[in-house]
């Protein structure tokens, strides 16, 4: 029996090494990783102009990724409205930005589908980063 | 044996007969009539390729060199069209109507209006309808509605059919009210969410008016129980007046969106008449 476990453990490590993956192949899913291009609140989040945006940008990222995240998406707008507020604080500053968000907050009520274009993917109503004359914010 | 040997040499002679007789599918005319179908079928890329080999054969046919520019004009390479079209006609010294035509719409594409205006002045190519037509084009598409009225009325009663359209279309523009901005954000400052209301955008208007007056409530209501020393006070109305001032920047873009809407709505109905006239 003890040399039977014996033979079984040095097989499996053995085994170990023939399934585990390349150094090739590591390298490979490495990349591919670095791949994937983060997401344009993430990026407004790590890129902010000034520390109370900083702050602004941390308190949306942390209840989208910790809060929002754990729920369905109800939101009726793409962008979402917390993606929306970090968009409008980083591009508009914080004053601007943060009213926007407010009236972008109060517009998220999904009675008024007459008013926008539907995302076919998402099924949500399209609202882009807007400023006071309706010009878009690229 | 020998009749045998006959009908051989005739079945070998006999093929040589199809390569003298069989016809040349890229001289001029097949090739003319292979453009004209990918031309008349859509396939207006393929239609530019053919035209392109057909000018190369016969330099300086003003056919071929204006199906170029069209081609490239419908298959939308407006650039590429542009470029070919100075580097064959760089003096603007067109003998073709049609070639006129392309000009005009590849400058209105490239929102060249006072460059089509001035080529309108000088081309005798156009007759009066259809100069009126392009310089009434030139006018709407540049939003210069009074000017573009001013030019109709000097035609009045009777202008020509084509531009019976843009006659409504200017009539309709200026029964237009647009919303002003200033009013609607007074409105919203007044009472939260009639600005919105104002711009037509009442449920947008009702949700403000909740918010803003709920917040506040809240706001009152934790500082008559705790005072000024009451955090949810403070949250409350810091909400509250977030909202308030949102709703006033909402009133605003309210107004600037009817606007901008109105607006696109006149200027799709204009590109559909612009369109319509020279396909």
């Amino acid at each position: 029996m003890r040399i039977f476990i014996i033979i079984l453990f040095l097989l499996s490590s053995v085994l170990q090494y023939a399934i585990a993956q390349s150094p090739d192949e590591i390298e490979c899913l490495k990349s591919s990783f670095e791949l994937q291009t983060a997401l344009p609140y993430e990026k407004h989040g790590t890129e902010s102009n000034s520390a109370i945006e900083l702050v602004f940008n941390q308190v949306f990222i942390f209840y989208k990724v910790f809060i929002s995240s754990q729920d369905y998406s109800s939101c009726s707008f793409h962008p979402s409205c917390s993606e929306y507020a970090i968009e409008a604080i980083h591009k508009q500053g914080v004053v601007k930005g943060v009213f926007n968000t407010f009236d972008r907050l109060t517009r998220c009520n999904g009675l008024s589908p007459e008013h926008y274009h539907i995302h076919r993917e998402l099924h949500a109503l399209e609202d882009p980063l807007r400023n006071m004359r309706y010009e878009n914010i690229k | 044996m020998k009749i045998l040997n006959k009908i051989s040499l005739i079945l070998f002679v006999l093929p040589c007969w199809y390569p003298i007789s069989a016809q040349n599918l890229f001289n001029e005319s097949n090739s003319r009539k292979y453009a004209d179908y990918l031309f008349a079928s859509g396939d207006f890329k393929l239609a530019a390729e053919e035209f392109e080999r057909l000018n190369f054969l016969h330099p300086g046919n003003d056919t071929f060199q204006t199906r170029i520019i069209q081609s490239y004009r419908k298959a939308s390479n407006y650039e590429f069209a542009d470029i070919r079209l100075n580097s064959f006609y760089p003096k603007l010294n067109f003998s073709l109507k049609e070639t006129a035509f392309e000009y005009l719409i590849i400058q209105f594409s490239q929102d060249r209006f006072n460059q089509s205006k001035s080529f309108l002045q000088s081309t005798n190519l156009l007759n009066k309808d259809e100069k009126l037509f392009f310089h009434l084009s030139a006018d709407l598409f540049s939003a210069e509605y009074e000017q573009a009225a001013k030019k109709l009325g000097d035609w009045s009663p009777e202008f020509p059919a084509t531009v019976h359209d843009y006659h409504q279309i200017i009539s309709d523009y200026q029964h237009i009210h647009f919303k002003k901005q200033l009013l609607a954000g007074g409105l919203s400052a007044m009472i939260p969410g009639l600005g919105q209301s104002y711009a037509g955008y009442w449920k947008d208007g009702v949700f403000a008016f909740l918010f803003t007056l709920s917040s506040a409530y809240q706001s009152y209501r934790a500082f008559n129980k705790g005072g000024i020393k009451s955090p949810y006070a403070w949250i409350y109305g810091a909400l509250g007046t977030g909202f308030y001032v949102g709703n006033i920047y909402g009133a605003v873009k309210s107004a600037n969106k009817y606007n901008f809407n109105k607006k696109k709505e006149i200027n799709n109905r204009i590109e559909k008449v612009f369109n319509s006239y020279y396909p």
